[in-house]
């Protein structure tokens, strides 16, 4: 255990590479924030955006004397809070029955749950069903479409699969019961890979667009996704003559990424304490 | 665990109406067949006596293109009072304009009042017998008739001689045939009126480095992708014809793509990309991108929107220009003789106007829907919409309007917003906007089938209009050779469809002329 | 598993059956409510397949619409366009993930092998971001890095004396531009999962490795992969269960005119021709149709990982 460092060329060649990785990965993000600051009037085709052109911080300032803009932020934190709570409890428990081998009528069960990832009734027939349901013009749409994700689900039941049976079978012997061996030695066990699905969950409700678009009609309700994409759609279109907007488009689309973004990558340190190694050691020494 | 629950219940509730109406589909699907017709008409009698000149506002549920109106906002108050409704408006996205509305409709869900802008939706609309005629209530809403003239309305007149949608009226076309009047007096060149002059003009302005800067950074034109190809309306049209755009020939409906004049000009097209005169990213450049370049300066010889000749900076084009090139100047061209005979102008947009509005027939309250847009298009209407009060928002210096607020209270007050059947007003543009318009009337070529919908346009027609514009790109940037390619596509085109929708394109036009 | 089974039918099966189940109850209840999710929101939507056999009318409403059968389906594979967008369908998915699915799992283990927290804390963020921004965002970045005038590309064509090309407007060249946009938007991102699992592996295995002094590429290969292939090839499936969407919104703002029949796939040929057109029949047919392949495709690499000894989807 005690060996002395010695920095191996390995080693070295991984740093560098990963340095140069992060470099062209993180670029097309840094290019976003330092057009978001550029100065519209100054706007040159040539430029690769290492830095800004010019400084302005007006783009922000347009996008933050939008009353909705703060409206639309409540409502995506809603969503995201609310909606990954509730995927989290479904897939949880959907996950955990499907991952014990013995259970009768698993077969049947995993795929009622893997058919509906390759069908689909299409998005009219969602719609008259949401409808149906009384959700249309409600965040509850959304909450109950996206309730769970085939994928996810299908990525967390192997997690829970990975779990030694060992330890399942002395919880059992300790007279616990299902729920409370899920409760007790599962879920301590499975912080990185809930961790994983929380935030896939999570940004899933973040960035969900397409079908506010459709079920939300008030503006009040619309998340920020929506209500940006609007203000973008507004302040763009160039056929609404007369309305003098000098907003440049570009780059107040870039501010509205930024204010969008950072959110929720600010969730992601934040999980990253979970992806520490060797839990599971620890535990089944204990 | 309280969410589960919760979710439990929605299930149980959900699970219930299922049970209830036998099955969900029965229940959704069979009530946007003609349960809510029948229902609506009903209460559409009701509702007609009560909210006549009526004390309570009437609720009027709007689906338009989002302009992020605000509920309780000054311009929309004003509406209301003026029209006695309360306005319920569901703004969608340009781009989701056309989905969205096809969900609603799908679920019964109809709007009072309906804007779309693709032609797709449009005809659909048109043809589903559900919109109101307002030819036939417009004598008590004079307002509304006379916001388009005999000629305008004969082509939003469908083809069973109603009237059903108002579009927002524009000056058309947008675009003109535009030099760097700057550029042409540094080389001593003139504005081209023939082909082969035009050639010398594009080489100069992009091969002579007219910017000065040292890099071969200019050209006669660019484009961004839509599928009219109409950036290139200028070389076309000296040729005679314009793709995808009807055209009369000999009493006759053909199309542009087509007809053979068009590979030679492919041929001049492709020889200017060889040559270096074209900006080569056209093919991959979206609206914002052309628009940065227009707006820095970079193309001398082409087809650009009119708007950058409004010394007020409509669409804020003129001031970023002015302030890239402070000597840049812009000067408009005639159509290019030498390619053909009877050359012809740029396109024009349809004279039916920029997203067309229509009424819901069995809306409940018909008559506050035509009263609203009655007071739209009163000049009254038309002119608050956009300006606001005169004295509080604008004063009048001569026939020039002058704003005395800036832009963000516009938009706070929200004027400049209610684009629904209006007439685009340029009381505050500068003298050179006009000449332009003037001339551009005079240099254009309008559709002869504009206003004709049949299903075959609209089943075939999409899928030409994408074939011709791929394969013209090919042919002009060299991917396809025009000899032979050209012969290819025309067969193509004609075997994709082509020849049907021609022959039924004809026929519906001269059905219309009798 | 296959022992409980056997046990149930051995004896008196009905009986027995009914006591394993009572056993579980506890399991069972606590998949009602996931269950009942997908009753609702998945299965009960489904009635609206019917579409595809139907000529569907908004205003006529679904079962108001006329039955055509199969003509949907004639239509889509008559069309003239059908073999060009089933090949380049699968040709580009089979692609990005011949390269784009193995390139995470490497930066994964590459990246677990970085000690240093905080740096590797950083890379982490950096490498997963590009996932944030949508596909126009990055393709506007890429139309002014590829810029044959203005340029990153063009300076570089013109250093070394060369013609500028523009990259995303050639029919040769447009193909590895998808791919690989592909993996420099998305390789970070799909490192997640590949992290998570790997905070699992038993640590006690390498340090019995390096005493038997294998070093550090033999332990990810005799170590690593075998710790987390149950997860890589649940992953694998998924994607090979995604092999008919090789990618709408990416393809839609890549194509042009000149590109758009050499990338034209599934979705964006059902954008065009079907949902622009306001024709859902043609939209849902198209989907049945990638839905039925997918099946076919999962069922298949499903039964395949369980030849090879692995445990398959679930």
């Amino acid at each position: 255990m005690a060996r002395k460092k010695k920095i191996s060329p390995f080693t070295v060649l991984n740093y560098a590479l990963f340095v140069l990785i992060g470099i062209i990965m993180v670029y097309p993000f840094w290019y976003v924030v330092m057009y978001s600051f550029s100065d519209p009037s100054r706007s040159d085709l040539s430029s690769l955006y290492l830095w800004p052109e010019g400084f302005t911080l007006s783009a922000y300032a347009y996008a933050f004397s939008k009353k909705i803009l703060l409206t639309g932020f409540l409502n995506s934190v809603f969503l995201t809070v609310v909606g990954t709570a509730v995927n989290m409890a479904l897939s949880v428990m959907l996950a955990y029955p499907l991952s014990r081998e013995k259970l009768p009528g698993k077969r049947f069960f995993s795929a009622f749950v893997i058919f509906p990832m390759l069908f689909s009734g299409g998005m009219i027939p969602t719609y008259l069903v949401i409808k149906q349901y009384g959700l249309l013009d409600s965040l509850w749409s959304l909450i109950g479409y996206m309730a769970v994700n085939v994928y996810n689900l299908l990525i967390l039941t192997k997690f829970f699969k990975s779990i030694p049976e060992s330890l399942i079978e002395a919880a059992k012997i300790d007279g616990c019961g299902d729920v409370m061996t899920l409760i007790q030695i599962v879920l301590p066990l499975s912080k990185a890979s809930l961790a994983t699905i929380a935030l896939f969950y999570a940004v899933q409700h973040w960035n969900e667009f397409l079908y506010s678009t459709i079920y939300i009609n008030t503006d009040s309700k619309w998340p920020l996704q929506v209500v940006l994409r609007n203000i973008i759609d507004m302040v763009a279109n160039d056929l609404n003559n007369s309305g003098a907007v000098t907003m440049n488009p570009e780059n107040f689309k870039m501010a509205t990424i930024v204010i969008t973004v950072i959110p929720i990558i600010c969730v992601y340190p934040f999980l990253q304490k979970y992806f520490t190694k060797g839990v599971m050691m620890g535990s089944v020494k204990g | 665990m309280k969410k589960n629950k919760m979710i439990g219940k929605m299930a149980a509730a959900g699970m219930a109406v299922c049970l209830f109406a036998g099955t969900v589909t029965g229940c959704s699907s069979g009530t946007n067949g003609d349960a809510p017709a029948s229902n609506s008409s009903s209460q559409a009698e009701t509702g007609g006596q009560t909210s006549d000149k009526g004390e309570e506002p009437v609720h009027l549920k709007l689906f338009l293109t989002n302009k992020n109106i605000v509920d309780g906002s000054y311009a929309k108050t004003y509406i209301e009072e003026a029209t006695n409704t309360k306005l319920e408006i569901v703004q969608v996205a340009t781009k989701d304009l056309d989905n969205k509305l096809n969900m609603m409709l799908a679920s019964g869900d109809w709007p009072d009042i309906i804007q779309c802008e693709t032609e797709t939706m449009e005809s659909k609309l048109l043809s589903s017998g559900k919109l109101l005629p307002l030819n036939e209530y417009w004598d008590d809403y004079p307002n509304l008739k006379n916001a388009r003239d005999e000629e305008t309305w004969d082509v939003m007149r469908y083809n069973d001689g109603n009237i059903y949608a108002i579009g927002i009226k524009n000056p058309n076309p947008l675009s003109i045939i535009a030099y760097r009047k700057d550029w042409l007096d540094k080389f001593g060149l003139d504005i081209p009126t023939t082909l082969d002059e035009y050639y010398e003009v594009a080489k100069a302005v992009s091969k002579n480095d007219p910017d000065g800067d040292g890099l071969d950074n200019t050209f006669a034109f660019g484009g961004y992708q839509n599928v009219d190809t109409s950036w290139f309306d200028h070389i076309f049209g000296a040729y005679g014809a314009l793709p995808n755009y009807w055209m009369l020939q000999d009493g006759h409906i053909v199309n542009g793509s087509v007809q053979p004049e068009m590979k030679e000009a492919l041929m001049y097209l492709n020889r200017m990309y060889n040559d270096g005169l074209i900006d080569p990213e056209f093919v991959t450049d979206d609206a914002k991108r052309w628009q940065q370049k227009v707006k820095s300066g970079i193309y001398g010889a082409g087809v650009t929107k009119i708007h950058i000749f409004d010394k007020n900076n409509w669409s804020n084009y003129y001031k970023p220009f002015k302030e890239s090139n402070p000597d840049g100047e812009l000067v408009y061209g005639p159509v290019l003789q030498g390619g053909s005979e009877n050359p012809v102008g740029i396109r024009m947009a349809s004279e039916r106007g920029w997203l067309r509005t229509f009424i819901y027939k069995d809306s409940k309250n018909v008559d506050a829907c035509l009263r609203l847009l009655d007071w739209l298009t009163s000049e009254e209407g038309n002119r608050f919409t956009q300006y606001g009060l005169e004295g509080e928002h604008y004063k009048w210096e001569g026939d020039k309007l002058v704003k005395l607020i800036d832009e963000e209270q516009t938009n706070e007050l929200d004027l400049n917003k209610f684009f629904i059947g209006n007439t685009v007003l340029f009381d505050d543009a500068s003298p050179e906007i006009f000449d332009a318009f003037d001339y551009s009337h005079t240099e254009c070529i309008a559709e002869p089938t504009d206003g004709i919908f049949i299903d075959e346009l609209n089943e075939i027609y999409p899928k030409l209009e994408e074939l011709t514009n791929t394969r013209y790109i090919e042919m002009i940037v060299g991917e396809v050779p025009i000899e032979g390619g050209f012969e290819d596509f025309v067969e193509e085109w004609y075997s994709r469809g082509g020849d049907k929708l021609t022959a039924a394109m004809d026929e519906a036009y001269q059905a219309k002329q009798k | 598993m296959a022992a409980g089974v056997k046990t149930v039918r051995g004896a008196a099966p009905n009986r027995t059956l009914w006591k394993t189940i009572k056993g579980y109850k506890a399991l069972y209840l606590l998949m009602v409510p996931g269950l009942l999710y997908f009753i609702l929101f998945r299965y009960v939507p489904m009635f609206g397949l019917v579409i595809a056999f139907k000529d569907y009318d908004i205003f006529k409403g679904i079962w108001e619409s006329e039955w055509v059968g199969l003509q949907n389906f004639r239509d889509l594979i008559d069309s003239p366009d059908f073999w060009n967008v089933m090949k380049n369908t699968l040709v580009i998915s089979f692609v990005k993930i011949l390269i784009g699915f193995p390139i995470p799992i490497l930066l994964a283990i590459l990246l677990n092998e970085i000690r240093h927290v905080r740096f590797k804390k950083v890379i982490q963020t950096c490498i997963y971001l590009p996932h944030f921004l949508s596909w126009v965002v990055i393709s506007g970045i890429m139309l002014n890095l590829f810029s044959p005038v203005f340029g990153l590309a063009g300076t570089f064509f013109r250093t070394f004396g060369l013609e500028p090309v523009n990259i995303m407007a050639q029919k040769g060249t447009i193909f590895w531009v998808v791919i690989f946009s592909d993996i420099w938007k998305e390789a970070g991102w799909s490192t997640i999962v590949f992290l998570a699992a790997l905070t699992q592996v038993d640590m006690n295995l390498y340090e019995a490795a390096k005493m038997d002094g294998a070093n550090k590429i033999q332990q990810m290969i005799h170590i690593t992969i075998p710790a987390i292939s149950s997860i890589i090839i649940v992953m694998l499936i998924l994607r090979i269960g995604k092999i008919m969407n090789a990618g709408f919104e990416q393809i839609l703002v890549l194509q042009n005119p000149v590109t758009r029949e050499s990338i034209d796939i599934f979705d964006t040929y059902v954008y065009r021709e079907g949902l622009q057109m306001g024709s859902y029949s043609f939209a849902a047919t198209v989907d049945t149709f990638k839905s039925v392949i997918a099946l076919i495709l999962v069922t298949s690499a499903n039964k395949i990982s369980k030849l090879f000894g692995e445990e398959g989807l679930v």
